[in-house]
C-alpha cells in the first residue's frame, strides 16, 4: 500500500489504551449499522413505513406514542396536528437527508479535488489566490450563502445541493493540495514530467488515485455536517419544497406544538442526530483505517 | 496575558449589555398600560368605513354606540337610555345627557342625526350593511332622536349596538373633513385616540370625563399579531398582556409555557361552508346534502377544534334569538353520503376546490380529507387573510371558488344577522336562489311580533336543512390567551370592550 | 500544525513591513466586500424580474411601466450598478418594502440583540470549551480526554437549533422556570445564548486540546519539564501562551459560525435581531432588506476577521505563511 500520508494536521495522541481501541471499535460497529439501517430505511421507505406520510386522519390528530396514554398501535411514534403517522415521516425523511448529504458531498468532493490537485500542481499566484479564497470561504457562515441563493432564487432541492457543495469545497482542497505538494517532487511524478506527459493526465492518472483515501474521510464528515444545514434549512423554510417530508421542516413544525405534543419535535431531532452521528464515527474509522498512525484534529 | 485580554473583553462587555436590556425593551412596558393583541390591524378609523370585528374592536373603545350588549347578554343603554317603537317605521331613542366628545363637543340628538345621514350617504360607501332599511334620522329635542325605515325594522336597537350604532361628532367633522377624522378620530368612547403606527401599534388614553367615568385602565395599546408563534413571543417578552381572536389550533401551541393562562368562554361566531348553487354538482340538492352527511361535525369539533366549538344544526347559533332547538343537525354518515352522490349521478365522486384563508388552513385540511372520505376530492386553497376578506365583501360572488369556507359573527344576537348576506337572492354573498327563501326571510326581517318572526325563523331552519346551500358547522368559543396582568371577560358577542378591564398589579 | 493559515502574510521585517501588510489586508478585505454586493446585485436580478416580484399578479401593465420607472429598472444595467455602488457608500440600502422605512434604519435597529447575544455565546462558549480543551489535553488518552472528546462528538453531530427546541421543552414546557421565546430581561437571553454557544464549544474545545497537545510534546517544555517544573506551572506560563493565538484566531473564525448559528438562533427563540429580520424578509420578499441583510452580515465578517487578522499580525510577528 502506498504511504499515504495524511496531512490533516495537528497533533493527536495514537490510541493509547487497548480499552479505547475496543470502545472505538464496538462504536463503529453500532454506527456502521444504524448508518446502514437508515440507507435501508431511505431506499425501501415505501415498503417499510407504515402508512402514507401525507395522509391525514381526523381522528387520531395529536396522538402521542404507542406506549404513552392515549398512543395506539397503529401510529408507534404518534402523529402531528394532521393525523399524518410520524414514524412514516420520519422514514422517508430519511431520504432527504441522505440524499442531499451524500450529493453536496460529492459535489463538494469533485470541486475541491480538482482545485486542490490544480492549486497544489501548479502553484505559483494561482495557488495563492485559490488559497486565499480557500481561507475567507472557510469560515463565511454557509448558511448566510444558502439564505442569500435562496432568498434570491428561490428554494429547491438542486439549490440546497448545489448551495452545499459550493460551500464546502475547502477542506477537500486542503487535504488534496498538501498531499499533491508532498508528491510533486517524487520520481514518479518528476519521471513522468521529463518524458514530457502531459500535466492532466499527470493529475488525473498518478495524483488522483494517491488521494482517493483522504478524500473519502472529508467525504464522510462532510455528508454529516451537510445533513445538519439541510436540515437547519428546512426548520427556516427555505430548504426543498414544503411538499416534500425533511426533519427540519418537521421540527419546525413540532416545535409549534412543542408544549402539547414534544414527539413532534423530540423524534425528528433524534434522527438527525443519530445520523450525523452515525456518519461521523464511521468516518473517524475510516480515517483510523487509512493510517492508524496519522495525526489528525 | 493575551489569553486573559481575548476574555476580558467579552466578559466586561457582558454586563453593560444585560444592564442595558434590563430597562425593557417592549414599547407598552410602561406601567398601567394594557397591552391586547388581535391577529391584524384594524382596516380604518374611520367607523363608518369599515365593517369588519377586527377594527371594531379597535373603535368600540374609542367611540360609544347607541345601546350595548352587557356581559350576560341582553341589550342596555349606552348612549340612549331608553328606546321604544312608535309604530312600525319609527324607532324613538331618549339620549343620556352630558355627554362630551373626546374634542368638548356636546353629544346630542344633532350627532346622531348627523352620524347617521352620514353612513347613509352614498358618498360615504359605507360597507356596514345592518342598517340599510334606515331611511332617515330626524330631532325631535336636543336628547331625542327618531330613526324612520323603509320597513319594520324589529332588531333596530340591536343594530346600533355596535357599527352603525357609532355617534361621530358633528363640528370636528366639519373643521377636519374625512381624511383628518381618520387620522385623528375623536368620540365619545372611554378611551382618546393618541396615536397608529400601522402594523405595530395603535395607543390610547384613559378619557378622564367619561360619562360612566374614567376606565380602570390608563392607557390602552392595540397590537397586530399574525400568529401564536410571535404571540408567544410577546406574551414571554412582557410586550402583550391579552391575546384574543386565537382559533383552538393557535390555543394549542400555547398550551404549556410558563406565562400564559388559555381561557375559553361560549361564543357565537358561526362556521359555515359556502356552496355555489349553481356550479357544477352543486346544483343537485342531493349533492349538497350528501356533503352535509359526509362532513362530521362533531369528528372535526373534537379533533380540530380541541373540543372548544358547539355544532350548530343550520346557521344560527344557540343564543340567537330564532333559534329553533327542534331542529337536528345532519346525521353523519359516510355510506348515505355515497348514496345521495349515486343518486344524482356522481357514484365515484367529484373534483372541487375549497377554499380558506390562512388562519383556518387546518381546519379547511380536515374537511377536504372529511370530504374525501364519501369520494369528494376538494382540493384547498388557501389565502392570506387581507386577500380573502376583500374578495368575501368584493361584489364577485364566484372570487372565493365553488365552496368557501366563511363565518357570520352574529352580533345582533338575533338569526337575522347570521342569515343576511347570504340567503335572499339579491344579498352580497348569496349563491342561492329560492323564492320561499326569499319570502321567509322578508317574513323575519319585516315583521315587528316575535311570534310571527320565530315561525318565519323555524320554516327558514327548516328550508335550509332541507335544501343544504351551505355545510352547516359549528358556533365556536371565543378564546384568549393571557399573562397574569388583565382581568377581563368578555361578553358572548366578543367584542373587545376594555372599559370594564382591570389590571392586576402595579406595574 | 494548526490548520488556520492567516493567509499568505508576508513575514514583516520591520515595522513599515507591518504597515504593509496590514495595508494590504484592508486592500482584500474591501474588495472581498465589493465583490459581495456585486454578486448580491446580480443575484436579485438573476431570479426574475424584480419588478414582477414586487407587484400583485393581477397588477396592469401600466402599474408595471410606473413601479419599474420609479425603482429605476427601466435605466441601463450598468447606470443601475454604478448607482447601487454609491448608494452602498453613503450607507443607502433603500427602503424596506415591508415596514416602509429605510433598510439601513430597521437593520441597525435589530443589530444591539443579535450583538448582544453573539456576546453573551462567546463568553459562554469560552467558558466551557476552555477549561474542557485544557482537561482534555493535560489527561489525553485517560477518561477524561475521551469524555471531552466525545462530547465534541456528540457536539458536532447534533443541530444546535435541536438543542435549542430541546432546552425549551425542558426549562420551559416541563420545569416552567424560564420563558420560551422573547427578549428583555437576563432570564430570556439564558437559553438562546446556551444554544448559540453549541455552535463554537466543541470546535474551540477541539482544537485548543490539539493546539496544546502539540505545544506541550514540543521540546523546549520538555526540557522545562525535566528541569523539574510541575505541569500546572508549564501549562499556565508556557502552554497556554502559545497556544492562545491560533485560539484568538479560531474566535475570530469562530464568529462567522456564531453569525450564522445566530440566524438560527433567533429563528428558533423569536429573538428581535438582525437574523430573524433576514429570515423575515426572505419569507416576505422584501428583495432591498434581503440584499442589504445578506451585505451586512458579510460586511461585519469581514471586518470582524480583518481586525483578528491584523492582531494576529501585529501582535505575533513570527507567524506562519499559509500552507
Amino acid at each position: 500500500m502506498t504511504a499515504i500520508t495524511v496531512a490533516i494536521p495537528t497533533g493527536r495522541a495514537r490510541t493509547a489504551s487497548p480499552l479505547r481501541a475496543v470502545l472505538r471499535n464496538k462504536l463503529a460497529l453500532v454506527a456502521v449499522v444504524v448508518l446502514a439501517l437508515m440507507l435501508l430505511a431511505a431506499v425501501f421507505a415505501p415498503l417499510l413505513a407504515p402508512h402514507d406520510p401525507n395522509a391525514q386522519d381526523l381522528l387520531v390528530r395529536l396522538r402521542p406514542p404507542a406506549w404513552m396514554a392515549g398512543g395506539t398501535s397503529e401510529h408507534l411514534l404518534g402523529t402531528d396536528q394532521l393525523g399524518r403517522d410520524l414514524l412514516s415521516r420520519l422514514i422517508y425523511g430519511s431520504r432527504i437527508s441522505l440524499l442531499v448529504g451524500a450529493s453536496a458531498a460529492l459535489l463538494a468532493g469533485i470541486i475541491g479535488a480538482t482545485i486542490g490537485l490544480v492549486s497544489g500542481f501548479l502553484g505559483g499566484w494561482f495557488d495563492r489566490v485559490l488559497m486565499r479564497i480557500a481561507d475567507i470561504q472557510l469560515a463565511f457562515p454557509s448558511i448566510l450563502l444558502a439564505l442569500a441563493i435562496v432568498g434570491f432564487l428561490g428554494s429547491g432541492l438542486w439549490y440546497v445541493i448545489i448551495v452545499l457543495g459550493f460551500t464546502g469545497w475547502v477542506s477537500y482542497a486542503r487535504v488534496v493540495r498538501s498531499e499533491v505538494l508532498s508528491l510533486r517532487s517524487r520520481e514518479f511524478v518528476t519521471e513522468a514530467r521529463a518524458i514530457g506527459v502531459g500535466n492532466v493526465t499527470i493529475m488525473r492518472r498518478h495524483l488522483l488515485p494517491n488521494v482517493m483515501a483522504p478524500l473519502a474521510t472529508i467525504g464522510t464528515l462532510h455528508v454529516a455536517s451537510a445533513i445538519v444545514a439541510e436540515a437547519s434549512l428546512s426548520y427556516l423554510g427555505m430548504g426543498v419544497p414544503k411538499e416534500i417530508v425533511t426533519w427540519g421542516a418537521m421540527l419546525a413544525n413540532g416545535q409549534l406544538y412543542l408544549g402539547t405534543a414534544w414527539w413532534l419535535a423530540v423524534f425528528p431531532g433524534v434522527a438527525l442526530m443519530c445520523a450525523a452521528l452515525a456518519v461521523n464515527v464511521t468516518g473517524d474509522v475510516l480515517r483510523d483505517v487509512a493510517d492508524p498512525k496519522a495525526y489528525r484534529r | 496575558m493575551l489569553r486573559f485580554g481575548t476574555l476580558a473583553v467579552p466578559a466586561l462587555a457582558l454586563p453593560g449589555l444585560l444592564a442595558g436590556c434590563a430597562g425593557g425593551i417592549a414599547s407598552g412596558a410602561a406601567g398601567g398600560a394594557l397591552r391586547v393583541a388581535q391577529t391584524s390591524d384594524p382596516k380604518t378609523l374611520d367607523p363608518q368605513k369599515q365593517g369588519d370585528m377586527t377594527s371594531m374592536n379597535v373603535l368600540i373603545n374609542l367611540f360609544d354606540t347607541l345601546t350595548t350588549r352587557a356581559a350576560d347578554g341582553t341589550l342596555a343603554p349606552r348612549l340612549a337610555l331608553s328606546w321604544a317603537a312608535l309604530g312600525p317605521l319609527t324607532w324613538r331613542f331618549t339620549l343620556r345627557p352630558g355627554v362630551t366628545f373626546h374634542n368638548g363637543e356636546p353629544c346630542d340628538a344633532a350627532a346622531v342625526k348627523f352620524s347617521i345621514d352620514r353612513l347613509l350617504d352614498p358618498a360615504t360607501k359605507s360597507p356596514i350593511v345592518e342598517l340599510r332599511y334606515v331611511k332617515s334620522a330626524t330631532i325631535v329635542d336636543p336628547l331625542t332622536v327618531d330613526l324612520h325605515t323603509s320597513q319594520p325594522d324589529p332588531i333596530l336597537p340591536a343594530k346600533v349596538s355596535l357599527f352603525g350604532g357609532v355617534v361621530l361628532p358633528p363640528k370636528y367633522f366639519a373643521e377636519v373633513g374625512t381624511a383628518g377624522f381618520a387620522k385623528k378620530p375623536v368620540g365619545t368612547g372611554p378611551f382618546v385616540f393618541d396615536s397608529w403606527s400601522r402594523d405595530h401599534e395603535l395607543r390610547m388614553h384613559a378619557y378622564a370625563q367619561h360619562w360612566n367615568g374614567p376606565p380602570p385602565v390608563r392607557e390602552l395599546v392595540f397590537l397586530p399579531m399574525p400568529n401564536a408563534a410571535s404571540s408567544l413571543a410577546a406574551l414571554q417578552s412582557n410586550e402583550v398582556d391579552l391575546v384574543t381572536g386565537l382559533t383552538p389550533d393557535a390555543a394549542l401551541q400555547l398550551a404549556g409555557y410558563t406565562g400564559v393562562t388559555i381561557e375559553s368562554y361560549p361564543g357565537i361566531r358561526t362556521a359555515y361552508l359556502s356552496l355555489d348553487t349553481e356550479d357544477g354538482p352543486l346544483r343537485d340538492k342531493r349533492v349538497r346534502q350528501a356533503l352535509n352527511h359526509a362532513v362530521d361535525v362533531p369528528l372535526l369539533i373534537k379533533a380540530v377544534l380541541d373540543g372548544k366549538a358547539r355544532e350548530v344544526p343550520t346557521m344560527i347559533p344557540r343564543e340567537s334569538f330564532g333559534f329553533d332547538s327542534t331542529i337536528q343537525p345532519f346525521t353523519r354518515d359516510v355510506e348515505l353520503a355515497k348514496k345521495l352522490l349515486a343518486e344524482a349521478g356522481y357514484p365515484n365522486g367529484f373534483d372541487t376546490t375549497l377554499t380558506a384563508s390562512t388562519a383556518d388552513s387546518d381546519v379547511a385540511e380536515a374537511i377536504s380529507g372529511l370530504m374525501a372520505r364519501a369520494g369528494i376530492r376538494a382540493k384547498v386553497v388557501v389565502i392570506d387573510s387581507g386577500t380573502y376578506s376583500t374578495r368575501l365583501t368584493s361584489d364577485n360572488r364566484r372570487a372565493l371558488g365553488p365552496m368557501y369556507l366563511a363565518a357570520s359573527t352574529g352580533w345582533t344576537v338575533d338569526g337575522q344577522s347570521n342569515v343576511q348576506s347570504n340567503v335572499r337572492r339579491d344579498r352580497r354573498q348569496s349563491r342561492w336562489t329560492s323564492d320561499a327563501a326569499d319570502r321567509l326571510i322578508d317574513g323575519e326581517e319585516n315583521s315587528v311580533s316575535d311570534v310571527d318572526r320565530l315561525k318565519a325563523f323555524t320554516g327558514l331552519q327548516q328550508l335550509l336543512k332541507e335544501e343544504a346551500p351551505f355545510i352547516y358547522l359549528y358556533q365556536i368559543d371565543n378564546i384568549y390567551a393571557r399573562n397574569e396582568r388583565p382581568d377581563w371577560r368578555p361578553n358572548v358577542v366578543g367584542s373587545l370592550t376594555m372599559a370594564s378591564a382591570r389590571l392586576g398589579d402595579a406595574r | 500544525m494548526t490548520e488556520l493559515s492567516v493567509g499568505a502574510a508576508r513575514v514583516p521585517t520591520a515595522a513599515s513591513g507591518v504597515l504593509r501588510t496590514v495595508v494590504t489586508k484592508i486592500v482584500t478585505a474591501i474588495i472581498v466586500l465589493l465583490c459581495v454586493a456585486t454578486v448580491a446585485f446580480f443575484l436579485v436580478r438573476l431570479s426574475g424580474d424584480p419588478v414582477k416580484l414586487l407587484l400583485p399578479p393581477d397588477a396592469t401593465a401600466d402599474q408595471e411601466a410606473t413601479l419599474r420607472a420609479s425603482l429605476g429598472l427601466d435605466r441601463p444595467l450598468i447606470t443601475q450598478y454604478l448607482d447601487y455602488l454609491a448608494g452602498l457608500l453613503r450607507l443607502d440600502f433603500g427602503t424596506s418594502l415591508v415596514y416602509d422605512q429605510p433598510v439601513a434604519d430597521v437593520l441597525l435597529e435589530r443589530l444591539p440583540a443579535t450583538l448582544q447575544l453573539a456576546a453573551a455565546a462567546m463568553v459562554l462558549a469560552l467558558v466551557i470549551s476552555v477549561p474542557a480543551g485544557i482537561i482534555a489535553a493535560l489527561r489525553r488518552g485517560k477518561a477524561g480526554d475521551t469524555g471531552v472528546m466525545t462530547g465534541v462528538l456528540i457536539g458536532q453531530s447534533t443541530p444546535p437549533f435541536w438543542v435549542g427546541i430541546l432546552l425549551i421543552l425542558v426549562f420551559s414546557v416541563q420545569l416552567k422556570v424560564l420563558p420560551a421565546s422573547g427578549y428583555g430581561t437576563f432570564t430570556h437571553l439564558v437559553l438562546p445564548s446556551i444554544t448559540l454557544a453549541a455552535y463554537s464549544v466543541a470546535v474551540i474545545a477541539r482544537l485548543l486540546r490539539s493546539s496544546l497537545i502539540d505545544v506541550l510534546s514540543s521540546d523546549y517544555i520538555r526540557t522545562a519539564k525535566a528541569k523539574g517544573l510541575g505541569t500546572g506551572g508549564i501549562v499556565l506560563s508556557h502552554g497556554l501562551r502559545n497556544a492562545s493565538l491560533p485560539v484568538i484566531t479560531v474566535i475570530g473564525l469562530e464568529f462567522g459560525s456564531l453569525l450564522g448559528g445566530a440566524i438560527l438562533t433567533e429563528q428558533v427563540f423569536a429573538w428581535p435581531g438582525s437574523g430573524r429580520l433576514t429570515i423575515e424578509a426572505i419569507t416576505n420578499r422584501d428583495f432591498p432588506m434581503v440584499q442589504a441583510a445578506v451585505l451586512f452580515f458579510a460586511a461585519i465578517f469581514v471586518v470582524v476577521n480583518l481586525l483578528v487578522d491584523i492582531s494576529y499580525t501585529v501582535l505575533d510577528p513570527r507567524v506562519r505563511l499559509g500552507r
